[in-house]
């Protein structure tokens, strides 16, 4: 009963802290029109197409189901209309191959094909969705939506105790976790700061769109779209159930609505759009230039260098030896050592896993890594890894960022420490549920 | 908004006719890939179908204030074709996409034919712009009132 009352009383306390900040902003425009009274004469009323669209947008009960059919339209777009230029990229890189594979010189056949091609050149084949998908963001961020879409999740934020500023750092971190945790800046409050720092790396970036395509394209060809878009909405639904969490045990302040000026709907211009993505996609080639190549290399010499020296098996390789002895770990995943390495390797940056695989596997193409995956996973243990891949840890530089913001070793460990359990508990709720369901 | 006699019906007949066969194909299309199915052809997944309904919703929840010819209603129209538009847009890029792969005989297209990409975000869409444009070019959609008015301010 007083556990009720408690809970009441708290109830009563939100709603009054939530409509006294409501109060609060009626006031701010009844004294802004107030003022516009006195300085300005209205004509005749016009038609604004901004504020008709809104009315439907931001609208209390449509605005989340629109909201979702836009984000499943950009993901459908990524990931269906890009598939022939990527298997365009996968032809060429396979008839590259046909003349490196013979080079005379042993050790540099191998590099140039298993390790830059089947590694580096593997990575290239991921760059029309990633570019497909800025081209989506972009004509969303210009048409003026992607305000509303904040505008629109604000609500369910609220809710879940999150700040509703901190949906601006998560939307950012569909692109890059880097600069959505520098983006946490403008939410009010240490303790919001730090959760939605927390939370952020939860979200989808788009370097974990080279595994979710690979994946989907070979163990769900006929939904691999709907999968992408779900792997995202999970994404999004661990974040605010993390936050809820962190809320209600390490963070406890008040929250305070979104108060933002919404800018008027446009027309994006194809001149914007291209530009936007295209400086995205140089920043992913200029990554597969230059640390992705050099991590290919590293890789491609561990995987072929073992105690018996150069040449020896993959299997007998020190990757093989070093990802045995933390394989049994993952046992109940069902991951295999080599997906093991793979995910390992995923901790310079997300890329890196289907890197690996590519040397691992010794193979070229999308075709022939998907193949080698198939024999080695089910489906449930393939999107066991996809949701593995979703939570744990994006990369380094993104650990770097958040010791840098919080300014503290105990809360980047504590991220680490976090997301790689949570991870671990995801991909085996999915193997359990899935063994269960599909015996 | 207030309700204004002047503002014509027709709106009110484009989101009824077009709210119930997006909202229809959609529930169909959903129960097909549900395995419950209807008729012959199955879409590819749940979520495309599930887009067709959420667009026959916002056709119809503009339905009770078209009827009153409350102005706030050509909100749901305009919205609802937009949506109708971005579906159709997204199945015809998957369908050239699709038609390029078949063209450079590229493994995974050679058993593509063009039929299996026309899904009904496809030809619904056709009759809905085709309505769209009788009801624009025959100025019912208001004249000077309306989604199209003479005056558009800040657009």
């Amino acid at each position: 009963m007083n556990g009720h009352g408690l809970s009441l009383e708290k109830e009563f306390d939100d709603e009054i802290f939530y409509e006294s900040q409501l109060m609060l902003a009626d006031e701010r425009y009844e004294v802004i029109s107030e003022i516009l009274c006195q300085v300005y004469q209205p004509g005749k009323r016009k038609w604004v197409v901004s504020d008709t669209l809104d009315k439907v947008f931001l609208h209390k009960y449509l605005g989340l189901p629109i909201f979702l059919l836009i984000v499943w339209a950009m993901f459908h777009f990524t990931f269906q209309v890009s598939e022939v230029f990527m298997a365009m990229i996968e032809v060429s890189l396979i008839w590259l191959s046909g003349f490196t594979e013979q080079i005379p010189i042993p050790w540099l056949a191998s590099l140039l094909t298993e390790g830059i091609i089947g590694g580096v050149g593997f990575i290239l084949v991921f760059l029309p969705p990633i570019l497909f998908m800025y081209i989506a963001i972009s004509m969303l961020e210009d048409s003026g939506y992607l305000a509303r879409a904040a505008f629109v999740m604000d609500r369910i934020m609220m809710k879940m105790g999150l700040h509703g500023r901190s949906f601006i750092p998560l939307l950012l971190g569909f692109g890059c976790s880097v600069p959505a945790i520098m983006a946490s800046r403008t939410v009010d409050g240490q303790s919001n700061r730090l959760a939605t720092i927390l939370v952020t790396p939860l979200m989808s970036c788009a370097a974990r769109l080279p595994v979710y395509v690979l994946i989907a394209g070979v163990f769900f060809p006929d939904y691999a779209g709907t999968m992408i878009f779900l792997m995202y909405i999970l994404g999004i639904v661990m974040a605010v159930l993390m936050s809820l969490i962190f809320k209600n045990t390490i963070f406890k302040e008040k929250t305070s609505p979104l108060l933002m000026e919404l800018p008027m709907y446009q027309i994006p211009t194809l001149h914007g759009t291209l530009t936007h993505a295209w400086e995205r996609g140089f920043l992913f080639l200029r990554k597969a230039g230059t640390y992705l190549l050099g991590g290919a290399i590293i890789l491609w010499f561990t995987a072929n260098t073992g105690p018996a020296g150069f040449g020896v098996p993959v299997g007998e390789s020190y990757v093989a030896m070093f990802a045995s002895l933390i394989t049994p770990i993952f046992e109940p995943l069902g991951f295999p050592w080599q997906v093991v390495a793979a995910l390992l390797f995923g901790l310079l940056a997300k890329e890196v896993v289907v890197e690996s695989l590519g040397i691992i596997f010794s193979v070229q193409g999308e075709s022939a890594v998907g193949a080698s995956l198939a024999l080695l996973l089910g489906p449930v243990q393939a999107l066991a890894l996809m949701v593995f891949v979703l939570l744990y840890t994006p990369c380094i530089a993104t650990l770097g960022t958040i010791k840098k913001e919080t300014g503290s070793w105990k809360w980047t460990l504590f991220s680490l420490g976090y997301q790689v359990i949570l991870a671990y508990i995801g991909a085996l709720v999915v193997v359990l549920v899935g063994g269960f369901l599909f015996g | 908004m207030a309700d204004d006699d002047t503002l014509p019906r027709w709106p009110f007949l484009y989101n009824v006719l077009f709210g119930t066969l997006y909202l229809t194909i959609g529930i169909t299309d959903i129960l097909s890939a549900l395995g419950i199915s209807i008729f012959p052809f199955r879409p590819k997944d749940i979520m495309s179908p599930l887009m067709l309904l959420i667009t026959g919703i916002v056709f119809l929840a503009g339905t009770p204030m078209l009827k009153r010819r409350d102005e706030e209603g050509y909100a749901f129209t305009l919205v609802a074709t937009i949506l109708a538009a971005i579906l159709f847009a997204l199945q015809t890029l998957v369908l050239i996409s699709n038609a390029l792969g078949w063209v450079l005989g590229l493994e995974d297209w050679t058993e593509w034919n063009v039929i299996s990409d026309i899904t009904p975000a496809v030809w619904l869409f056709f009759l809905v712009a085709v309505a769209f444009w009788i009801l624009k070019t025959t100025n019912r959609l208001g004249g000077d009132k309306g989604i199209f008015p003479a005056s558009i301010g800040g657009s």
